[in-house]
């Protein structure tokens, strides 16, 4: 009952009534004999009796406990606290590979250090930021204010001093190991392209995941650090790519010592990507991309599988794995020729003659003409009071179907424009898979644009207009397509199908998914099939250069214009350059058995006889000749 | 009686200012304890935690206040009211409630979440204040069996409700508010010590009915180095920050416990461990004889009030206030199971504060209205 009487603080009755905090602390006064006070009623006298003594006993008992805890066993929870310290370290998985279809690697992963310090762990600061701006180049003064900083800040995690050191820093730093306490040196995984600009479109690139995509991910586990694939295949196969975290718990004393591995998780590496990519025949497909500006697709036509995809100007991927400065990223971002646009697939340009073959499958489909229909070719169609004149100036006298494709006559296919009109052309270009979705995947893949009239009315607020659909029959005007679009166009005409591209050399999903037979009768395909192996085999054909002896190249050349009047120039160098005509050449071979299809596009090149056809027969010629 | 005017200035003269005084050292530790436990924590969670307490505060200090504006007689009129009230909030929780970790404690007001148990607390004070009050309670004769059995029961069925929730730390208080304001209101002792024998009975089939993790927590206290990392966690860590605090603390902001996270609940049940870690055994005491005082004037002010609902609604207030100190601190020097239960005044959140403020208003308004009449 001692130490109930100490604890008990109060005042006489008379100054409680108007007592302050200064007297009513000061003033000791036992309360039992206060709640005697003859004016209360007795029995509730007894209660509050009760009550304070169950009070004194409680409180005293807290108060025993708290000594026996803080005072008496005060050194050993203190000596537990400092052992208490349970750490997650993470260990991150090693990205996947990306292989080309026989295994040759695109994409992997280099090892480099980077040196950690532990501030409690490190003194004195002021000796070791010596020694490592001695052995690493760094101002020691700052090296001083940063470690110091995190000391203040929390002593026992590590602060990064410096990232992507080499070997020869390694063992710099280690040969004073003994003067540097504390630091720690991690290895990190690191994404390397071993090839540079080599295919960089198709395998995208990596970097560190922003504040944004950490937002819009959240639950997917990135946390600020991570890499993140942000174009082409790493970004398409980022959930194979990436693995899973793995972590340690490990048991640490006070001075973030490891004490021991309470726990360990390993991470799962990511999973290697192979690709439909055949390198050999990439390489070619880059090589003749050299120096110009264009995109060179090849599909397998039947799995329409990719087998070469070039796009240039290329970038190297590799400076995004280190993260870009404003200044670089805006340089590349507004560069006129686009570098990190992938024009097979995001590049948008009109087709030109190519798109004949949709217009010529349309008029035999709507059965509006037949193979043995002929025009006259004057050289110029007469269409209201407007003349749209035929590529070749003294025009192709008389044409029928077959001689139209082969020679690329533009009269011919004014008329069947006419005849068909805008909607039904529309109609047959999306079955050709014009302005639709190939089913790769990849975000950054644009569909482009195959007007109809009710577009026009809904996006330019304009009827359509009859001579425009003159210009659509000849791949000109509003449409806008992508390379792959047509190479995937040329492969359904070849094989009936149109076929779902795909990067990957596995489709791990969708193998069941239904193929796209086309709805167009045998006999019309056939008719288109053997113009086009007239226009690369035949006499006068437009893409004669890609003829390749033995192996029936059947094709299709395209020459569109980038303005809106033809300029009558007759020497292609003396047209400015971003005014020049873009050269398409789209092809196929074997005809009876198509192997290879190629689209090939050359930006402000000129003809697609004479620009883009020969670097179809090249690629041609060294696909074949490999096998 | 005569009739005064609403509100008298003479009144506001008799303001406690002792009673002000330890509040505001209570609010003030509360404050920089929860400051230390939730700064610079790299979680995101933790960073509107300090501020949001903050506007607690003010709405809880208007409450506090406002709550002097009316003569708490009146409140006599509205107990059972103001006990109903709490009552269709705790069948709503069961209806509307929202789910948090399996239980159903908290009503969505839009901007705030209202936890009814701590309203009931309050109804049950005020319910079994005017039961005692207004029966026949002549001096030197005590409780009626019948309201005996009326107050047990006033306080059985909110307990019952919170216990489905389940809120074993709130079903506990509420009981024990409500037995101890009626054994201070002179209910026999018979019936106390029946109703202990009862519950020492009943008990291993109340356990074999508790929650899984809620009989983990009673075998944890039990033995609490059987499983350091399962259910005796809690008990351990926190009596690891406090031992570590010695003497004198690790000082303010250096509770290395629950800054390396290994403190878990640190700004809410188990904020003293971070006082006592920080503060050492001079902190810790500063606050436990804080703590006494308070109590120690609201009794005062309990037996010097005009009548015998004022004489009930302090000693409620004070019940309270024992309680949850008493079992609080208990639990987070491991006297105790860990229960769930805050510590007034300091623990972070927004419905234990303004109840507890809005109780000790109550304490300060019978203070204030002492003088008409003499009190039991």
């Amino acid at each position: 009952m001692e130490l109930f009487y100490l604890t008990m603080f109060s005042v006489h009755s008379k100054i409680f009534c108007n007592s302050y905090f200064i007297k009513y602390g000061v003033l000791l006064f036992d309360m039992v004999n206060f709640a005697q006070d003859e004016r209360i009623d007795r029995s509730y006298r007894k209660r509050i009796t009760l009550f304070l003594v169950c009070l004194g006993v409680i409180f005293s008992i807290i108060v025993i406990r708290l000594f026996y805890l803080q005072i008496l066993q005060g050194p050993y929870y203190k000596e537990k606290s400092e052992k208490n310290r349970v750490r997650i370290l993470d260990i991150s998985p090693v990205r996947g590979n990306i292989l080309d279809r026989n295994g040759y690697i695109l994409a992997t992963n280099n090892v480099s250090f980077e040196l950690n310090i532990i501030p409690s762990e490190c003194n004195p600061i002021r000796n070791v930021s010596k020694v490592l701006s001695h052995s690493l180049g760094l101002d020691a003064d700052l090296l001083f204010e940063k470690i110091n900083k995190a000391k203040k800040r929390n002593p026992f995690v590590p602060v990064t001093i410096k990232k992507n050191l080499n070997v020869e820093e390694v063992s710099r730093i280690l040969a004073r190991n003994t003067e540097l306490p504390g630091i720690l040196i991690e290895e990190k995984s690191k994404r390397v392209y071993p090839l540079g600009n080599f295919m960089s479109h198709v395998l995208g690139y990596v970097g560190e995941v922003n504040q944004r995509e950490l937002e819009k991910l959240s639950g997917m586990g990135y946390r600020v650090g991570d890499v993140i694939g942000r174009m082409g295949i790493e970004r398409l196969m980022e959930g194979v790519l990436r693995g899973k975290r793995g972590g340690v718990m490990v048991e640490t004393d006070a001075f973030g010592r490891i004490l021991n591995v309470v726990s360990k998780v390993l991470p799962t590496n990511g999973e290697d990507v192979y690709l439909s990519i055949d390198f050999n025949l990439q390489e070619v497909v880059e090589s003749e991309l050299e120096g110009i500006e264009g995109a060179i697709v090849c599909l397998e036509p039947k799995t329409g599988k990719v087998v070469a995809l070039g796009s240039s100007p290329g970038f190297d991927p590799n400076i995004f794995v280190e993260g870009l400065s404003g200044k670089a990223w805006e340089a590349l971002s507004k560069d006129p020729s686009k570098p990190l646009l992938n024009k097979v697939l995001s590049g948008i340009y009109p087709p030109g003659s190519v798109f004949k073959i949709v217009v010529a499958i349309a008029a035999l489909e709507e059965g509006i003409t037949n193979e043995k229909e002929t025009v006259y070719c004057t050289g110029g169609y007469q269409f209201g009071n407007r003349e749209f004149g035929c590529w070749r100036e003294h025009g192709h006298g008389t044409v029928d179907m077959r001689r139209a494709l082969v020679e690329s006559c533009d009269y011919y296919f004014y008329e069947m424009g006419r005849r068909l009109g805008v909607d039904r052309i529309a109609h047959y270009a999306k079955l050709l898979g014009l302005g639709v979705d190939t089913g790769s995947g990849l975000v950054e893949e644009k569909l482009g644009i195959v007007p109809t009239s009710e577009w026009k009315k809904k996006n330019l607020k304009a009827p359509w207009y009859p001579g425009e659909t003159l210009s659509l029959a000849i791949g000109q005007g509003y449409l806008a397509i992508t390379p792959i679009q047509v190479a995937r166009m040329i492969s359904g005409v070849f094989t009936g199908v149109l076929p779902k591209i795909s990067f990957l050399l596995l489709d791990s999903q969708g193998e069941t998914e239904e193929v796209l037979h086309l709805p167009i009768k045998q006999k019309n395909l056939e008719i288109v099939r053997n113009a086009l192996w007239g226009v690369v085999n035949e006499l006068r054909g437009t893409g004669g250069k890609a003829r390749l002896e033995g192996f029936n190249v059947c094709g299709k050349t395209g020459t569109a214009q980038t303005r809106s009047v033809n300029i009558v120039e007759k020497d292609i160098n003396k047209v400015p350059y971003h005014l020049r005509d873009h050269a398409w050449f789209a092809a196929v071979a074997p005809k009876e058995d198509p192997q290879l299809a190629v689209v090939v596009l050359v930006e402000h090149g000129g003809h697609g006889g004479s620009a883009a056809a020969p670097i179809a027969g090249r690629i041609f010629e060294r696909y074949f000749s490999k096998e | 009686m005569t009739i005064k005017p609403f509100l008298d200035r003479r009144i506001f003269s008799q303001i406690d200012r002792g009673l002000i005084c330890i509040l505001v050292l209570i609010l003030g530790v509360g404050i920089c304890a929860l400051y230390s436990a939730t700064h610079s924590q790299t979680n995101l969670l933790y960073q509107g935690i300090f501020y949001r307490q903050l506007l607690w505060l003010a709405i809880a200090l208007s409450i506090f206040f406002s709550v002097n504006m009316i003569d708490y007689k009146r409140f006599s009129r509205w107990a059972y009211w103001i006990y109903g009230i709490t009552i269709v909030l705790l069948i709503a929780v069961m209806l509307v409630g929202k789910q948090v970790q399996g239980a159903k404690r908290w009503i969505d007001f839009g901007p705030i979440l209202v936890q009814p148990s701590e309203l009931a607390k309050l109804g049950v004070i005020f319910a079994i204040s005017k039961l005692t009050s207004s029966g026949l309670n002549s001096k030197n004769t005590h409780l009626s069996l019948s309201t005996s059995l009326i107050g047990l029961g006033l306080t059985l069925l909110p307990a019952i409700l919170v216990i489905i929730q389940p809120d074993l730390g709130s079903a506990i208080i509420i009981v024990l508010i409500g037995v101890s304001l009626l054994i201070l209101n002179k209910m026999p002792l018979k019936i106390l010590f029946f109703g202990i024998l009862l519950v020492i009975l009943t008990s291993p089939l109340v356990y074999n009915h508790l929650h899984e993790y809620q009989k983990a927590r009673v075998r944890a206290f039990l033995n609490p180095d059987m499983d350091p990392t399962g259910a005796g966690y809690h008990i351990n860590q926190s009596k690891i920050a406090i031992g570590s605090g010695q003497l004198s603390g690790k000082g303010f902001k250096q509770s290395t416990q629950t800054r390396l996270h290994y403190l878990p609940e640190h700004y809410t049940d188990f904020i003293f461990s971070v006082i006592a870690e920080e503060w050492g055994f001079l902190g810790a005491m500063v606050l436990v004889i804080l703590y006494l005082l308070l109590i120690m004037r609201s009794t005062e002010i309990a037996l010097f009030s005009k009548d015998l609902f004022g004489y009930s609604l302090c000693m409620g207030a004070t019940l309270y206030l024992f309680w949850h100190v008493v079992i609080n601190l208990g639990m987070v020097t491991g006297l105790l199971p860990v229960v769930g239960v805050p510590l007034l005044f300091v623990s972070y959140g927004g419905s234990s504060l303004v109840v507890a403020m809005a109780s000790y208003g109550l304490v300060l308004n019978v203070h204030m209205r002492r003088f008409l009449y003499k009190g039991p």
